[in-house]
């Protein structure tokens, strides 16, 4: 079966053609980089603008203020008011939004081809125009502790993925929450803000992507137009604190009320998206044979032990600094959570003793080159991987064409990779349980309708 | 570790408006395949992919009894799990080497499935999904480990906050009838299936007369035919009769607290909804976009959240069923501003029966109901999705075009009997204050008992 799966591997592979996607690139004077990408199946465009700038830029004093900006970009500027600059999207049927990341801050517009260049003139104007004002920013202040609350307070399953990821960083800001802690959101004021707008949001500091139906001769004059006219600004520095060697294992167990299913997870430190030796992309595959029904750890685990119900792993690989590789199992009901933990273990160590198969890795690529296909189907996917890459340092041909990159892994550096990764002195495994239990509770389970008693009213 | 993204605001899924209407040039070609089944299909050359997907109407969740509920959802996790000849890692195995993409996902009304695969391994492909479709093994082993997937994620879901006010509101709009149950079903129903069951689920549901399909590819719509026909040659012609009852909601006006620990409390708030077929379903579509649908420029949104800081996600919907159709609303909001959201939102609603909406506002929200849906059609996935969406609402092939007159002919005098219809129950109905059955979980201050 195996031989088999190999061989109809072959002939797939050298029908991917040479670059997975073409991107048209062009540099402003002023700094700007656009990237288009064409796309003509409906007349549609998509507007994604990148600053180089997200949480883990932000100074200890300032935190959760990148994400606070970019819901600040919604209150209009010195030309266009709040009201009118939030409506006048929607209100050509078009869908907008923003999102931070640790390494980047990103708004996106999907508009009718015909409103391309109103979403071009209103971005460019926020990126030069803000008018924060005071009572918008503490107005908004509450809507963003809400937003903390829905996510965090609230939610067990927040409130320790915070702590995990704390415990993975002792000095980088990776490990903190990108939208802040609540009393560092509580401290953040207006000047805070305005100095992060001023001190990142410029041409020479973001990526302009426009992806569908258009071409580079249609986005360059309008980029000219709206974008050119903005001027360049000093280059920011970014100072991302560099992780000390991990020695030691850690752990972090919480128990809540609020939880009835145990959980277990595992991060391992590993490098980032910008390593240049197929690392990455050898992780990728690591994890997709990994993953899956058919995967390793779901056989193992969940179809021969019968410990799990469920079970995976996933590389968290598109970041600027050291990124994580993560493998998570949900305990099948009446299962300790340490029985789990030590079939976890086993499969790892089989796993860095035996190596991994020739035909494992051949599946996984396939799977990978065949989902490059898939992608082609989603154009606002292949901006954001061109924009997420750019952002990060990668160039237009390592975010174009990742198909040759991945055909060149080989058996011997998967297995590198994983020896390189699964050590457990650089890793953190974290559980989430009931209160006062190791394992899934013994008794049997409340009917699924009924609230606990004391939580009654 | 997982590094979330944060977006400046999230709509929860099933409250989103279901969209339908004009605007992609798109060339919808249909035609009744060999078997006899009916293919709606659009032609895409520049991909080398098919996307099906392939509904069975009367299918879904609610056609079940209640000491059946549920059997609808360890059927879809177990098709993949083995079929004719080919055991569950033989099965999985083979769609992990010909990189064939297969969901199966039952909804309240119906069972659905989605394929997706490389044109050049369309054959395999499709002869998988038809064994899926019409001889799923269920075999014991099989059974029994996504048993205990799934009695794991119930148990999950039992402390889940989002989970009970959602199981909490459709029993009390739809009390002893099937949309007022979970797909999922309960621990005690899904202990208790037996392989029988879910071959009986499959046999009595799974049937050319249920069937609706939608595809996009670059093959010619004779080959698509053809390749459709490998799935409906293995299913039967008729199953047993499962139609749901028409229901109207049950909206008593009345506030439910759910004491639960947690700093924010979330709110949901039923009224009575406009179906699809009804002619007032454009109006009502209106009316929410500007109400509380659309976020950015609604009414509720700017209120609730512009204006007074008080949520981070506030949005309505008149959702719809095949056989019932309610008005929902969404907010979440700190315990101590509890009050004062739900005081407002009401404020709103009766503004709005009172008031109506002005001119200005109804075009506006017409402009985007007419240009959001054109931007919704984004992969070849969504486009066939949509082809079956609108043969479900039995809306034919002509609507991508007439959707702008249809939305065209609303007055602002439509909404206001529109509003009384949502709001009060009836058009005729005198006006007074706004109807609504409200839920809050959390441990809301000055509202309901204390804790």
């Amino acid at each position: 079966m195996f031989a088999a799966a190999a061989l109809a591997l072959a002939a797939v592979c050298s029908q991917v053609q040479a670059a997975d996607f073409k991107v048209d690139t062009a540099l402003l004077a002023n700094g700007l980089f656009v990237a288009v990408v064409e796309d003509h199946r409906a007349p549609v465009v998509t507007q994604m603008l990148y600053y180089r700038a997200g949480s883990a830029d932000e100074l200890p004093h300032q935190r959760g203020v990148a994400h606070f900006l970019e819901h600040m970009m919604f209150q209009g500027t010195s030309t266009t008011p709040g009201p009118e600059f939030r409506g006048v999207i929607a209100r050509f049927g078009g869908r907008e939004n923003a999102t931070t990341s640790a390494d980047t801050t990103t708004y996106f517009q999907t508009v009718g081809r015909e409103a391309l260049e109103l979403v071009m003139r209103l971005e460019a104007d926020r990126m030069h125009n803000l008018a924060i004002d005071e009572k918008a920013f503490l107005s908004e202040k509450e809507v963003i502790k809400e937003e903390r609350r829905n996510r965090y307070e609230n939610e067990p399953g927040g409130q320790f993925g915070e702590q995990y990821a704390a415990a993975q960083y002792l000095v980088h800001p990776y490990g903190n929450p990108i939208i802040g802690h609540m009393h560092e959101i509580e401290k953040l004021t207006w000047q805070d803000a305005l100095d992060w707008y001023k001190r990142w949001y410029m041409p020479n500091n973001a990526t302009l992507v426009i992806a569908g139906d258009t071409s580079m001769a249609e986005v360059l004059p309008l980029a000219e137009k709206y974008y050119g006219v903005i001027p360049r600004g000093p280059d920011p520095q970014r100072f991302r604190p560099k992780e000390p060697p991990q020695l030691a294992e850690r752990r972090v167990i919480m128990y809540d009320a609020r939880v009835r299913q145990p959980s277990l997870s595992r991060s391992y430190m590993a490098p980032g998206g910008t390593l240049r030796d197929g690392t990455p992309q050898a992780l990728a595959i690591l994890a997709s044979l990994l993953s899956g029904s058919t995967g390793r750890l779901y056989q193992s685990l969940v179809v021969q032990q019968g410990v799990g119900a469920s079970a995976g792993a996933g590389y968290s690989g598109a970041t600027l600094d050291d990124a994580t590789f993560g493998l998570f199992v949900s305990p099948r009901r009446g299962v300790d959570v340490a029985v789990v933990e030590r079939a976890l273990d086993a499969e790892i160590d089989r796993l860095l003793l035996e190596g991994v198969t020739e035909a494992e890795v051949e599946l996984a690529r396939q799977g990978v080159l065949t989902g490059l296909i898939f992608a082609r189907d989603n154009v606002m996917g292949l901006a954001r991987r061109v924009g997420n890459g750019l952002s990060i340092g990668l160039t237009v041909d390592e975010v174009t064409n990742l198909s040759d990159k991945y055909r060149g892994i080989t058996v011997a550096q998967v297995n590198a990779a994983a020896k390189r990764v699964f050590d457990k002195r650089r890793s953190v495994t974290g559980m989430l349980l009931p209160p006062a239990a190791t394992g899934a509770p013994a008794a049997a389970p409340a009917p699924a309708a009924a609230i606990p008693a004391a939580a009654r009213p | 570790m997982k590094r979330a993204l944060l977006f400046a605001f999230v709509a929860l899924a099933w409250f989103g408006p279901w969209p339908l209407g004009a605007a992609r040039a798109m060339d919808i070609q249909t035609i009744r395949t060999p078997l006899g089944v009916e293919l709606w299909y659009v032609r895409e050359p520049s991909l080398p992919i098919i996307a099906v997907n392939v509904v069975f109407q009367e299918a879904g969740g609610a056609t079940l009894p209640p000491d059946k509920v549920g059997l609808g959802y360890l059927t879809q996790v177990l098709l993949d799990e083995g079929a004719g000849d080919l055991k569950s890692f033989e099965f999985q195995r083979k769609l992990d080497e010909l990189s064939v993409d297969m969901n199966f996902d039952v909804a309240t009304d119906t069972f659905g499935a989605t394929l997706r695969t490389l044109t050049e391994r369309r054959d395999e492909a499709f002869a998988l999904f038809a064994l899926a479709l019409s001889r799923p093994r269920f075999d014991e082993d099989a059974i029994e480990r996504m048993r205990a997937s799934v009695l794991t994620e119930l148990t999950r879901r039992i402390d889940d906050p989002d989970d009970i006010i959602n199981r909490a509101f459709v029993e009390r709009m739809f009390p002893g009838h099937g949309y007022g149950r979970s797909v999922r079903g309960t621990i005690q129903t899904v202990e208790r299936f037996t392989k029988a069951d879910l071959q009986e689920f499959v046999r009595t549901r799974f049937t050319r007369d249920r069937l609706v399909i939608g595809a996009v590819g670059d093959v010619p719509l004779e080959e698509m035919a053809r390749l459709v026909d490998i799935v409906v040659a293995g299913l039967p012609e008729k199953g047993a009769d499962a139609r749901i009852p028409e229901a109207r909601p049950m909206v008593t006006n009345d506030l439910e607290v759910i004491r639960w620990p947690m700093p924010q409390s979330t709110v949901l708030f039923g009224g009575y909804g406009i179906k699809r077929e009804d002619p007032d379903y454009y109006a009502a579509a209106i009316l929410n976009a500007v109400l509380g649908g659309t976020s950015f420029i609604s009414r509720l949104w700017n209120v609730v959240r512009e204006e007074r800081g008080l949520a981070y996600s506030v949005n309505t919907s008149n959702a719809v069923l095949e056989h019932a159709a309610y008005f929902v609303g969404y907010v979440a909001t700190n315990n101590d501003k509890v009050g004062e959201s739900i005081d407002l939102i009401r404020a709103e609603i009766d503004r709005v029966l009172r008031d109506g909406i002005t001119q200005t506002e109804l075009d506006a929200a017409r402009t985007y109901l007419l240009g959001s849906f054109a931007l919704s059609l984004d992969t070849n996935t969504r486009i066939a999705r949509t082809l079956v969406s609108i043969q479900v609402a039995d809306l034919g092939v002509g609507y991508m075009n007439q959707r702008e007159a249809l939305y065209g002919k609303v007055t602002v005098d439509d909404i206001r009997r529109v509003a009384r219809r949502i709001f009060l129950g009836d058009e005729n109905a005198p006006l007074g204050p706004v109807k609504l059955s409200t839920i809050v979980i959390g441990d809301p201050v000055g509202v309901g008992k204390p804790g």
